[in-house]
């Protein structure tokens, strides 16, 4: 991100925002109405920034529409988790393969990602009966559905009870091991620990420098 | 699936009964039934797969009938018309696509008075609208009554593929679709083709059997009806065919002691709609 700045209703979301991710896992922790959450989107072609440039392996996408920069490689987990949710588990993650892969291919492939996720014991089940852990492990699963390059993980412990945010550090673990980049963010720099390669500090719309 | 097979079988039975009886009375009265479930069925797809309710069906149901009336030429401007009206209502948003959709219906029903040629220096159309050449009350009967299977069919099948899912997915959460790759215009235009089709098929069906098309077509009890329709049978596939059964047997039923039986129904569902929503709910669950 180079000098990027949205303002919403006359406040000011994010201030000149600068910001290179090589490779690995990054952390972006901070408190609420920091700026964490837009930063994410409008990465994600969700928000469209005032101002600057967002470069994603040479070209800016900056303002693109977001189906354009999730076919570039680029995937969003919310912060409070939006499944399909009349669609099964199975369907929710077979959704983003259909994109490249026959109906019976996509199916597949989704059974896999559930097992990865740990959902291999509720494909069947409509997404609108899971619990707040478990659509997080969906929404996990129907991001990496997208086989992304960078996965932008917006929160993604937060409302989780320990077992659960266990769960999830897990997972986050294994893609990373899969060689998936992603940029995580959190309230607490704490609950990044021994996920994220480098943490940053977001406040008033500011980062901070990495530790 | 199953229930689905289920619908399907059960469809087939309410279909080949009239062939059973061998009544011309029953027959065409199944006709009537089967042309406006052909078109409910339609408007079904659209608010239950895409997540769209419209109340303006009507359109590409009457569209279909006057352009094959006044030139079959014209059909395909006419579906293309009706697509493009969908499509640029439907940038207003969900919420407010039923209440402009319903006021175009309106203004296509008044519009359609006047609607004139001059065929030999002598006016056609307006009220009175515009005939054509109509085929046997048997073959009408066979002809909607395969639309209707192959839509039914055929609406089973989309909801079990990629573009099923699709649609599902966007209707479900736009921007959770946009963001794992899905081109959320191009399917809402896909879903409202699919739905134009269908509806622009039933209006041939009414021609082919009415001999007839006036103002009447776009009228708001057509408009109303696919939406009353799926209201009085619940949730399911086969609603919106029982429910045009239904109001169709009613509006023939009371045809010689009320005429306008079928406003009464209209009137009862929609006061009751809540209620039966529950109903209906309560039994899927």
């Amino acid at each position: 991100m180079i000098d990027v700045s949205k303002v919403y209703n006359g406040n000011v979301v994010l201030r000149s925002i600068n910001f290179k991710l090589e490779s690995g896992f990054a952390g972006i922790y901070g408190p609420n109405g920091s700026g964490k959450s837009t930063m994410l989107k409008i990465i994600a072609g969700i928000e469209r920034p005032d101002c600057g440039r967002v470069v994603f392996e040479g070209k800016d996408i900056a303002g693109k529409a977001p189906e354009e920069i999730a076919k570039m490689g680029i995937s969003i987990v919310y912060q409070i988790p939006r499944p399909f949710k009349n669609m099964t588990v199975l369907e929710n993650v077979a959704t983003p393969f259909l994109l490249r892969k026959s109906y019976r291919e996509a199916i597949e492939s989704a059974m896999e990602i559930c097992e990865f996720v740990g959902l291999r014991n509720k494909v069947n089940l409509k997404a609108g009966m899971l619990s707040q852990g478990e659509l997080r492990l969906l929404e996990i699963g129907r991001a990496l559905a997208t086989q992304p390059k960078l996965m932008l993980l917006d929160e993604p412990f937060s409302g989780l009870d320990v077992e659960n945010a266990k769960r999830v550090r897990r997972i986050l673990r294994k893609i990373k091991r899969e060689g998936v980049d992603a940029i995580v963010t959190a309230h607490r720099m704490k609950l990044l620990r021994d996920v994220v390669d480098i943490s940053y500090e977001m406040r008033g719309g500011r980062i901070a420098e990495g530790r | 699936m199953v229930a689905l097979k289920k619908d399907f079988i059960l469809i087939l039975t309410i279909l080949l009964l009239p062939l059973l009886l061998r009544s011309s009375f029953v027959v065409s009265v199944a006709t009537i039934a089967v042309i406006y479930s052909i078109l409910s069925l339609s408007w079904f797809f659209m608010e239950k797969e895409a997540g769209w309710a419209s109340l303006a069906h009507s359109i590409p149901f009457g569209i279909a009938a006057y352009a094959l009336a006044i030139n079959p030429t014209l059909l395909i401007l006419a579906f293309l018309l009706s697509l493009l009206l969908f499509a640029a209502l439907s940038l207003s948003g969900r919420e407010k696509f039923v209440f402009t959709s319903f006021i175009t219906a309106v203004v296509f029903w008044y519009l359609s008075h006047y609607i004139t040629l001059s065929v030999n220096g002598e006016i056609v159309g307006g009220e009175e609208g515009f005939s054509f050449q109509s085929i046997g009350i048997w073959e009408s009967y066979l002809l909607s009554s395969s639309m209707l299977l192959l839509f039914f069919a055929s609406f089973a099948l989309i909801r079990k593929s990629g573009l099923g899912l699709k649609i599902e997915a966007v209707r479900d959460d736009e921007i959770a679709a946009r963001s794992i790759g899905i081109d959320a215009f191009k399917i809402r235009i896909v879903s409202f083709t699919i739905s134009v089709i269908t509806a622009t098929v039933a209006g041939l069906c009414y021609l082919l059997y009415f001999g007839h098309v006036s103002p009447e077509i776009f009228s708001v009890e057509v408009a109303l009806l696919p939406f009353v329709a799926s209201l009085i049978a619940g949730n399911r596939w086969l609603s919106p065919v029982v429910g045009s059964y239904t109001v169709v047997i009613v509006s023939r039923a009371f045809s010689g002691i009320l005429p306008e039986a079928h406003l009464l129904l209209y009137a009862a569902v929609l006061i009751l709609s809540p209620k039966l929503k529950g109903w209906w709910s309560a039994s899927v669950d």
